[in-house]
C-alpha cells in the first residue's frame, strides 16, 4: 500500500475540505460545529495519511467527518435545536417575503428528515457518490443505503408538495 | 461405500427430481429406496416435500408495492438512474401520457439537493501541512523581504561608491506585471521616483530618465496588444499581462541573471489565481528577455501564487521604501 505524501496531502485539503464542509453544514447547521468537525477530521487524515492512498483519502474524509457528526448528534441532540432556529429564521423570512426559493424549500423539508436519511441524500447529491461508497462511509448495508434514499426522496417531496405553487 | 443413508436420503431425492444427479448416484439412490420401502412411498406422495409455509412471515411493506407507491419507487430510479432502458423508456412513455404522472415527477425531480458553491471551508490555509515554506510562509516572506532589502541595499551602496555610472550604457528595465494595474502602477511610480531621486543626489541630475522614451515591450516582442493601454483586466491572465511590460531605458546599468531556481522556493505553492508580480533588470538583447518572459511564463503556469501575492507585494513596497530612504 502507497500512502500519501505531504504535497498530496495538501492537494487533498485544497480539494475537499469545502465539500466535507458543505456537506456536514448541511447536516448540522451549525458552523462552528461543522468548522470543528472538518479540522478533526483533516486532523485525522494527516495523523494517517502515510497509511492512506491518496485516491482513499475522500473517503476516508468523508467517513471520518460523518461518523464525528453522527457522535455529536447523538450526544448533543445539535440537529434538533439547530434545526428548529432555522426553521423559524426560514419561516419568519417566508412570512416576510412571502417568496422562497427551491433551495430554501429544501433546506427546511432536509431538516424534516431523519439524521441518516439526510446524510445519505446528501452524500449522494453534493457528491455523487455511490451505493456502494455510501454504504462504506456510513457503515450502512447497500440496500439499507437504497431504502434510506428512496424514503429521503419520498419525504422531500411530500414536503415540497406544499409548496407546488410557490416553486411552481 | 453407501453415500446415501436416513439423514440425508431427502436432499438426495430432490437433487434426482432436479437431475443433477450422476448415474452410479443415482443408482445407488434407487438401491437404497429399495431397502427403505417407507421411505420410498413416503417420496412418492405428491405433497412430498413436506415443508409448511412459515405463516408467520409477510411482507410487512406491501403498501410500497400498490400503484402509487411502486411509480414513486421507479421515478426514484429513474432520477437514481438504476432504471435500465427498456423501464426508463416506458416510464417516459406513462409520464407523456400523464399528466398527473409528470407533475409527481417534476416534484421528485425537484428533490434533488444541489451544494450551495458559495459555501466554502475558512481555514483551509490552515489545513495545510509539511514543509517549513508552507508552515510557516508569512514568517518566510517576511524574512525573504527583509534579506532582500538589505542586499539590493548594499547593491546600492556600493555600487554609488564605486562611481561606476560613467562606464555604463545604456540600460532597460523592464518590468514583468502578472497581475493588477494597482501593483504595476506601485513598480513605476516607485522606480521612477527612485531614479530620479538617485540621480539627483549623484550631482547636476546630469542622467535624467528619459521617460518619454517608454517603449511597450510588445513592440519589442510582438506580443499581441492589449485593447486599452491604460486598463488592466481585474482578473488577467499572464500572457495578457505581458503587453503591459514596460522598457525604460535609464543611464545605468544593472545586470541580473534570472534562473529557474529564483523560483524553486514557491513549488509548493496553490494554484487558483496567478498573482505575482516580478520586477527583472537586464540587458536589452531581445533574446534574452524573450528567456526571461519563458522562465516567468513557465513558472507561473506551474504554480498558483494565492494569497501569498499580498505578501510579495508587501516585500516589494518595503523594498521601495527602503530605497527611497
Amino acid at each position: 500500500m502507497c500512502g500519501m505524501n505531504t504535497k498530496q496531502y495538501n492537494i487533498v485539503v485544497d480539494k475537499f475540505a469545502d465539500s466535507v464542509y458543505r456537506f456536514i453544514l448541511s447536516n448540522i447547521k451549525d458552523e462552528f460545529l461543522a468548522q470543528d468537525i472538518v479540522q478533526d477530521s483533516f486532523e485525522r487524515l494527516w495523523l494517517n495519511y502515510e497509511n492512506i492512498e491518496f485516491d482513499k483519502a475522500k473517503s476516508f474524509l468523508f467517513k471520518t467527518a460523518y461518523n464525528r457528526m453522527i457522535d455529536n448528534l447523538r450526544h448533543n441532540k445539535i440537529v434538533n435545536e439547530a434545526g428548529k432556529e432555522f426553521l423559524l429564521n426560514t419561516n419568519i423570512q417566508y412570512n416576510q417575503n412571502e417568496q422562497m426559493e427551491l433551495s430554501q424549500i429544501l433546506n427546511m423539508a432536509l431538516l424534516k428528515l431523519n439524521e441518516t436519511q439526510r446524510a445519505v441524500v446528501l452524500l449522494r447529491d453534493y457528491e455523487g457518490y455511490t451505493y456502494e461508497e455510501i454504504s462504506e462511509i456510513t457503515g450502512l448495508s447497500e440496500s439499507q443505503v437504497k431504502v434510506y434514499i428512496f424514503r429521503a426522496r419520498q419525504n422531500l417531496k411530500n414536503f415540497l408538495v406544499n409548496y407546488k405553487e410557490i416553486i411552481r | 461405500m453407501t453415500k446415501i443413508n436416513i439423514n440425508n436420503y431427502p436432499e438426495y431425492w430432490i437433487d434426482f427430481l432436479d437431475g443433477k444427479l450422476s448415474y452410479e448416484i443415482e443408482q445407488e439412490l434407487f438401491d437404497f429406496l429399495e431397502k427403505h420401502p417407507d421411505i420410498s412411498s413416503e417420496l412418492c406422495d405428491p405433497d412430498f416435500p413436506p415443508i409448511a409455509p412459515d405463516i408467520t412471515v409477510s411482507y410487512d411493506d406491501k403498501n410500497e408495492l400498490k400503484s402509487g407507491n411502486i411509480i414513486s419507487h421507479l421515478i426514484i430510479s429513474k432520477l437514481e438512474n438504476t432504471l435500465d432502458a427498456n423501464q426508463a423508456k416506458l416510464l417516459e412513455d406513462k409520464i407523456s401520457k400523464d399528466k398527473n404522472l409528470a407533475e409527481e415527477f417534476d416534484l421528485y425531480s425537484k428533490t434533488v439537493i444541489k451544494p450551495n458553491l458559495k459555501i466554502k471551508y475558512p481555514f483551509k490555509q490552515k489545513l495545510k501541512r509539511g514543509s517549513v515554506f508552507v508552515k510557516y510562509e508569512k514568517a518566510f516572506y517576511a524574512i525573504a523581504a527583509t534579506v532582500t532589502i538589505i542586499l539590493i541595499s548594499q547593491f546600492y551602496l556600493s555600487y554609488f561608491k564605486n562611481d561606476l555610472r560613467n562606464n555604463l550604457k545604456e540600460i532597460q528595465t523592464i518590468t514583468a506585471g502578472l497581475n493588477s494595474v494597482e501593483s504595476l502602477n506601485i513598480i513605476e511610480n516607485t522606480k521612477h521616483t527612485v531614479e530620479n531621486k538617485k540621480f539627483k543626489e549623484e550631482k547636476n541630475e546630469e542622467t535624467q530618465v528619459n521617460t518619454s522614451e517608454i517603449k511597450k515591450v510588445r513592440d519589442v516582442l510582438d506580443l499581441p496588444k492589449h485593447d486599452d493601454e491604460t486598463s488592466i483586466p481585474e482578473k488577467s491572465e499572464f500572457l495578457e499581462n505581458l503587453a503591459l511590460i514596460e522598457i525604460t531605458p535609464i543611464e545605468n546599468r544593472m545586470d541580473y541573471n534570472i534562473n529557474k531556481f529564483d523560483f524553486t522556493e514557491f513549488e509548493n505553492s496553490s494554484k487558483e489565481e496567478v498573482l505575482f508580480t516580478i520586477e527583472i533588470i537586464k540587458t536589452p538583447q531581445k533574446s534574452k528577455i524573450k528567456n526571461v518572459l519563458n522562465t516567468v511564463e513557465y513558472f507561473v503556469k506551474r504554480i498558483d501564487i494565492g494569497e501569498k501575492y499580498r505578501n510579495l507585494k508587501l516585500a516589494k513596497e518595503n523594498l521601495m521604501l527602503a530605497i527611497l530612504e
